[in-house]
């Protein structure tokens, strides 16, 4: 029997069960078509910028002689000459460099000439202001029999990170790698050494150690024997270095020159190199064909880091006004050093721009005959400058001061001596021009745009170059979540 | 002489019972020589059922007043006694004296010239085989003790004579000695009235006997006596009545050196008994003991009535000692009592069994699937991983971690603690040698714990042994479970042991004290754990007490510990102005992939899909065809569930509130996945999923269990069917800890390196800073201290708070430290109490180009600063000890306490006060427990034994309406009659499956003693005399 009772309770159950099953499916097709907004809460940050360190630069010292090669950095060298340094600290912005630099002596206790005062010097700008500039740059002259030449090169700011290009450990080439180490951190320091037939396996320079403010040097041919084309990768942890190589070259009983090259810019697919002075190309010409005379054919070296082969259009731009700009192209394996003899340039300075498939780390060589002295320089790639910055020119013979243009309208530079008139010069858009300056001096420059700069030095045999590095950036503000 | 007998009746709107009463008057084979009728201002007929007697005085009062004052009254219409031979017979309009009453008691009276007091033995209105009272003593304390209990009339008092009181009712007194002691006190309108009358009469050097010959029916309506109601609220006034009289008794009686200690007593009494009572499940009661301690403290007619006492004593106290009931005649009738009540109650057949229907199987398997599948946690002192992290090494830093103080987290902050540390806190002093080690035990007990927790829900929901398997499988398998205990979510892990009692506890709330403060406890527990259910389980509990009608008070108090564990917390986030930041999980944050709503109806709380993504990724299955097929594991469930809903049944309304609950479970699911709260560095974490996902699951288990039940035949495959895709799913995640990939680690819960682990058994608060880079190569920088970060140091408060002073400098000083840079930040950092600069590795599948860099600079810079050493790299990542400074670099210590500020002591006062009173009206009282008057009371469970479906019973609201008298324990049985009692059920199938429905609350038969035969009670349907 079918009560109301009955009816009713089965009515309000299936209504029920109804009005509940509705609801479960309008939630779910709600979450569907609806947009439900998400709130997230912001987590809590800090974007902090970093106090900026005291200004400092390192200069690596005198030219060493060393007849033994060895790799132990306990080898005993000894200073050829003096390093004579060109510093400048500009304080304020505008104006001459006019501020105290103070000197400290790394210590060098492979050099056993260090102790009369001849050794790498740390100079820092204690007390200078935020936004102070600080440059400084050193030359020095070896006479000695066995070594004779000109070497010049910026004095830099030590990095965890740096590329080498340049040196060679054929017969009668030296090729020390020195070290320096500012900081009051010792520094663990792995050379990666690459040639011409790829990466070289050399277990011992994988932990080079070099202790808190000081020098050591370690001669390359120690890890890699009779290479002709090495690049160096140099990685420093703990404490930072400033690594740069010296070459020596002796060929037979003639002495071949000396250099002292500093790091190259990192990995870049566009490097510059300016200043690139080519001098004497028909005595070179003329010797070139004897062997072991090869390095003196001007030449670019390239390393491709990375697993990508590179490709590469070398524009080679004079600064003599109305020439015409030289174009070549060329292919460097990955993980190889290769070098492009740069022929076919008339005698001239250049600014050799590379435009590269995959970014590369470049550096020029050239060599110099002139009255029966030879040397050679090496042109490191650099970054472009920013508007102000400070050009210190080391003593030495007919210092020039090189400014390449990379950008596509004209730059004006006022360069401004710690002592003397004011210089106002015109850069070209895609030119490249050379101040001639004077040495042991410094000069701020204040320009319209960026530009590339380097230090060139070229007379009576000499011949040396340096690229004004630009300064470490500050280190990027971090986002700290406390 | 022949007696005079003066008889006063006295009525208070008495239609009800005036007409038996007056026709029981006028059928007195011994008529009354005078009568005085008094009505107190009544508003019914009784004023004329009155007059119709014709009285011979008719005194109408124009105010209430109580019966003792009304027979002062009436005594001055008529002239003062002459002689020792004139009698009052004091009567009420609800006392309908035998005919032969006034002449037995006359009989007795006269033939004693020393008996001042004569009184009748009183008889049950309806049932008049039963002694309702008859004759009443103190016992050694003054405490009221009644000589007869409500019983079956079997002349066991009929030789009983000389007592020491009466009750007021169908009292004779001899006139002068009423006039001699000035009638009743007015202090005492109802209780004890009799009592002390009869007592003064006493001292006065009179005799009080009781005439068992002489019997009066008595309806016990609440004039001149206490009454006899059984409605709570006349029976918590009753008792505050009984305990204000007692009081009162009391300092009248004292000798008057002890009054004032008597007096100062009164509250400090009142606040022990308050105690008692809540051990005895009476609440209701607190407010009586109190009122009553406070009525008597300034009660003014003491002085009268000790005045009145000191004129009318002639003999000493001394003289009734042999009268009063001794202490041990007291504690053997009151075990007596217990016992009969307890025989009563195990009548009760018990419908749990949970040895003989496979509880006991059921909770055993999955204690050793448990073990199996947990064999990486033997031996293992603490997990960390996922949200999880050691505990304090001791209960007493637990405990020190509760309430409001000093938050040791980073570089602290004093403010309130979360309340899950206070369950933290409990869980950590189970195993106190070793607090960690409480955790790897959850883990290896949370499948049995689960299943044992499930069986006994489901058990309440059917009498089938392998549906309340089912159900135990269901719950140990479900998804969010697995998924907490592999995410390492300890509050959800808890939460879902937990809900299932939690809704046990709730159901059976209504109608047990014990209950109700179990269900507040459990709610404390879980929305501690799982801040997140906070707003489903407020609804369910809105629902719940908008239905629970007269029981409301025991549910309406459920959330009470809750609040007041999260109150402090809540008011800072309020004035914080993150109010929303109360649903963040507490413990460590971690972030987990975010899930959509299909992985959600699957009830999977994290992305990977229980362990089931890669599996699919190694067979090519696409992420989105992988979620339809897991949508497989609730079809089975959610077909049944609905079924449940649609399918004839008394369950059909649990199956409605198990559907409420999936959908609020459901619905907080959904809002925790789209609600971030906390984030780990740059990485958003979202609240936990799988705390609704429970809740949800649960609605859906417990409908589908109810469906399956309702089913009979044909529901094993189902049931089957159900189990089968649930436990498959489940195999991933249940095998990850054996074969990998289980986020939770098992181990020494060793956080930091073992150099500072040393440093800091040394010195305890020496300080690491932790940084870790992030993807979008920002720092994570943490500070921690000692040993590294515990479970109960965190605090969402912390983690929901923004950028502080503190942290703002911190991190100043992180970014110089991982930068090179010219600040002396490794100075600061040595001040601030750092020792350790740990560079922890990115999370693994947290790394990113920028990542790498930030942490290449930052280990550069490290390496680069002369004031680090470095020490190494570690299983926590790269090392650095700060050297260059002075000292040994330690962190505050952490102060305040939580027992140090005032606001700390408060709080932990007033929280600790709750949880105390809450867990005093949980325990068990035991023997404590007082029997209810209804299982006592052998009227009821006659009427109730040979009458069970009167027609009355029709009238009752449908099944989970409870009955009309509430306050009562546990135990006992409550009629609940459902619609479908019906004396004519409906024939069919649906018929067929009623008969069979399974109801533990249903109805239960008592069984009635011996001695009590059915035959004699009348159909008086007695309990249902409160409509």
């Amino acid at each position: 029997m079918v009560t109301k009772r009955g009816v009713a309770i089965a009515g309000a159950r299936v209504a029920g069960g109804l009005v509940l099953v509705g609801a479960i499916a309008a939630v779910i097709v709600a979450a569907v078509l609806v947009p439900i907004p998400t709130i997230v809460a912001t987590a809590a940050t800090v974007a902090v910028a970093p106090a900026p360190g005291a200004e400092y630069r390192v200069c690596p010292g005198p030219i060493l002689s060393n007849s033994q090669s060895s790799a132990q950095p306990g080898q005993v060298t000894s200073a050829v000459g003096n390093a004579t340094i060109a510093s400048g600290l500009r304080e304020a912005a505008g104006g001459a460099p006019a501020g105290a630099v103070t000197r400290k002596s790394l210590a060098a206790p492979g050099n056993s000439s260090a102790a009369t005062g001849n050794s790498p010097q740390l100079l820092e700008a204690g007390g200078a202001p935020n936004g102070a500039l600080l440059a400084a740059s050193q030359s020095s002259t070896a006479g000695a029999p066995d070594l004779r030449g000109f070497a010049a090169t910026a004095c830099g700011e030590a990095t965890a990170e740096s590329w080498l290009v340049g040196g060679a450990t054929t017969v009668g080439r030296t090729s020390l790698i020195m070290l320096s180490n500012p900081t009051a951190v010792a520094a663990n320091v792995r050379l990666t050494i690459y040639a011409e037939n790829g990466m070289i396996d050399a277990p011992g320079a994988s932990a080079i150690l070099v202790p808190a403010l000081s020098q050591t040097v370690v001669s390359l041919a120690g890890f890699a024997p009779n290479v002709s084309s090495p690049v160096v990768h140099v990685q420093a942890a703990g404490g930072v270095v400033l690594a740069s190589v010296q070459q020596a070259i002796i060929r037979g009983l003639e002495t071949g020159g000396v250099e002292l090259v500093g790091p190259s810019a990192a990995p870049s697919a566009t490097p510059v190199m300016t200043g690139v002075t080519i001098t004497g190309t028909s005595a070179i010409a003329e010797r070139l064909p004897t062997d072991g005379n090869g390095d003196m054919q001007a030449a670019l070296r390239v390393f491709v880091p990375g697993t990508d082969d590179a490709s590469l259009t070398v524009t080679a731009t004079s600064e003599q006004v109305g020439a015409e700009s030289v174009s070549f192209t060329i292919t460097a394996a990955a993980g190889r050093v290769s070098e492009s003899p740069l022929r076919d340039l008339p005698d001239g300075t250049y600014t050799l721009s590379v435009s590269s498939s995959v970014p590369v780390v470049t550096a020029a060589r050239t060599s110099v005959i002139e009255a029966g002295a030879l040397d050679f320089g090496w042109y490191q790639s650099a970054l472009a400058q920013s508007n102000d910055f400070l050009a210190p020119i080391a003593a030495g013979p007919n210092p020039r001061l090189h400014l390449s243009n990379q950008g596509s309208s004209p730059v004006t530079v006022v360069l401004t001596p710690t002592s003397g008139a004011k210089v106002t010069v015109q850069v070209p858009a895609q030119g490249s021009v050379g101040v001639v300056v004077a040495g042991a001096t410094t000069y701020a420059a204040a320009a319209t745009g960026v530009l590339v700069a380097s230090v060139g030095y070229s007379g009576g045999g000499q011949l040396s170059a340096y690229s004004l590095t630009r300064p470490n950036p500050l280190e990027a503000p971090i986002v700290i979540y406390p | 002489m022949r007696a005079r007998v003066t008889a006063v009746l006295i009525a208070s709107n008495g239609a009800d019972f005036l007409p038996r009463t007056l026709a029981a008057l006028e059928a007195q084979t011994r008529q009354p020589d005078t009568l005085i009728v008094v009505d107190t201002a009544s508003t019914d007929s009784s004023a004329a059922l009155l007059a119709g007697i014709r009285p011979t005085h008719f005194v109408s009062a124009t105010g209430k007043m109580s019966f003792g004052t009304a027979v002062t009254h009436a005594l001055g219409v008529i002239p003062p006694p002459e002689s020792n031979d004139q009698w009052l017979w004091l009567l009420a309009h609800d006392t309908a004296p035998e005919p032969g009453a006034l002449a037995a008691m006359l009989a007795t009276v006269e033939v004693s010239p020393s008996v001042a007091v004569a009184g009748p033995k009183q008889m049950d209105w309806d049932s008049p085989g039963y002694v309702r009272e008859f004759g009443e003593t103190i016992t050694e304390f003054g405490a009221t003790f009644p000589l007869a209990e409500t019983e079956l009339d079997q002349a066991q008092y009929d030789r009983l004579s000389d007592i020491l009181a009466l009750g007021a009712a169908g009292m004779l007194v001899r006139h002068t000695v009423f006039n001699e002691l000035h009638g009743f006190d007015p202090a005492l309108p109802t209780a004890d009235n009799g009592l002390d009358f009869s007592i003064r009469a006493r001292l006065a050097g009179h005799r009080v006997v009781g005439v068992p010959a002489a019997r009066v029916a008595s309806a016990g309506d609440g004039l001149a006596g206490p009454g006899w109601s059984q409605k709570g609220r006349a029976r918590r006034r009753r008792q505050a009545d009984g305990r204000a009289a007692q009081l009162h008794r009391r300092l009248v009686y004292a000798p008057a050196f002890a009054v004032v200690f008597h007096w100062l007593s009164l509250v400090p009494l009142a606040v022990v008994r308050s105690l008692g009572q809540l051990v005895r499940k009476q609440p209701g009661a607190i407010t009586g003991e109190f009122s009553a301690a406070f009525r008597t403290a300034f009660d003014s007619r003491i002085r009268e009535a000790r005045g009145n006492l000191r004129r009318t004593r002639r003999v000493g106290w001394r003289a009734i000692t042999p009268l009063r009931i001794a202490g041990d005649e007291v504690r053997r009738r009151r075990s007596l009592q217990r016992e009969i009540a307890l025989a009563r109650v195990r009548g009760e057949p018990d419908r749990i069994q949970f040895i003989a229907s496979g509880g006991v199987t059921t909770t055993l398997t999955a204690a050793i699937v448990g073990l199996i599948v947990f064999i990486p946690l033997f031996g293992a002192k603490a997990v960390t991983g996922g949200s999880l992290l050691p505990l304090s090494p001791s209960a007493a830093e637990l405990w020190g971690n509760v309430g409001f103080g000093w938050r040791d987290i980073g570089l602290g902050f004093v403010g309130a603690a979360d309340p899950f540390a206070a369950v933290l806190a409990v869980l950590g002093s189970l195993t106190f040698w070793s607090p960690s080690t409480a955790i790897v035990a959850l883990y290896l007990g949370a499948l049995p714990l689960a299943a044992l927790a499930a069986w006994f829900l489901a058990a309440r929901l059917t009498d089938k042994p392998w549906l309340r398997t089912v159900a135990a499988a269901l719950w140990v398998l479900a998804p969010p479970f697995l998924g907490a205990l592999d995410a390492g979510a300890l509050g959800a892990i808890i939460a879902h042991l937990v809900l299932p009692w939690l809704v046990l506890a709730g159901l059976a709330a209504r109608k047990s004290w014990s209950a109700s403060a179990m269900a507040a406890i459990l709610f404390a527990v879980t929305v501690a754990a799982a801040p997140s259910l906070w707003p489903a389980l407020l609804i369910l509990w809105l629902v719940s007490s908008a239905t629970s009608g007269r029981s409301i008070a025991r549910v309406i108090g459920i959330p009470i510990p809750a609040l007041v564990m999260v109150a402090p917390l809540a008011w800072q986030q309020f004035r914080a102005g993150n109010l929303l930041a109360l649903f963040a999980d507490p413990g460590a944050p971690a972030p987990r992939g975010n899930v959509g709503l299909i992985d959600l109806l699957s009830g999977i709380p994290a992305a990977g899909q229980a362990g089931w993504a890669s599996i699919a990724a190694s067979v090519g299955l696409e992420p989105s065809v992988l979620r339809l097929v897991l949508l497989v594991v609730v079809v089975p469930l959610a077909a049944l569930a609905i079924l449940a809903l649609f399918l004839p049944g008394p369950s059909s309304t649990r199956a409605v509130f198990g559907g409420v609950i999936a959908l609020v479970g459901l619905l907080t699911a959904l809002g925790a996945t789209h609600l971030a709260l906390t984030s780990v560095g740059n990485s958003a974490v979202f609240v936990w999923a799988g705390s609704g996902l429970s809740l949800y699951w649960l609605g859906l288990t417990g409908a589908a269990v109810i469906g399956l039940h309702t089913l009979k035949r044909g529901a094993t495959a189902p049931g089957f069917v159900s189990v089968l895709v649930v436990a498959v799913v489940a195999i991933p995640l249940l095998a990850a800890p054996l074969i990998g990939g289980w986020s939770v680690k098992p181990g020494t819960g060793a956080l930091l390196p073992a150099l500072v682990t040393a440093e800091a058994a040394a010195s305890p608060r020496v300080g690491t800073l932790v940084i870790t880079p992030q993807t979008d190569g920002g720092l994570l920088a943490r500070v921690v201290s000692g040993t590294g970060a515990t479970l109960d140091d965190q605090s969402t408060q912390a983690q929901t708070g923004g950028v502080t002073e503190s942290t703002a400098a911190l991190a100043s000083l992180v970014a110089n430290l991982a930068s090179p840079s010219g600040s002396e930040s490794s100075v600061q950092l040595s001040g601030l109490g750092i020792k350790f600069v740990l560079l922890s590795p990115s999370l693994a599948g947290a790394a990113s180009l920028e990542s790498e860099t930030a942490g290449l600079r930052s280990a550069s810079a490290l390496d680069g600063n002369a004031a680090l050493t470095k020490i190494g790299n570690t299983f926590a990542g790269t090392l650095w000890e700060i050297t260059g400074t002075p000292g040994t670099a330690s962190l505050p210590v952490a102060q305040p306490t939580n027992v140090a500020t005032p606001a700390g002591v408060i709080i932990l006062t007033v929280q600790g006060i709750v949880f105390l009173l809450m867990l005093l009206l949980a325990l068990p009282a035991g023997r404590l427990q007082p029997a209810s008057a209804r299982v006592m009371n052998p009227i009821l469970q006659v009427s109730r034994a040979g009458f069970p479906a009167g027609g009355t019973l029709e009238e009752e609201p449908a099944n989970a309406a409870p009955a009309e008298d509430k306050p009562e324990p546990e135990p006992e049985p409550e009629p609940e009659p459902e619609p479908e009692e019906e004396p004519k059920p409906e024939p069919g199938p649906a018929a067929e499956v009623e008969d069979e429905d399974y109801d533990p609350d249903a109805e239960t038969i008592l069984r009635v003693p011996p001695a009590v035969g059915t035959t004699e009670t009348p159909n008086s349907g007695g309990e249902n005399r409160g409509h």
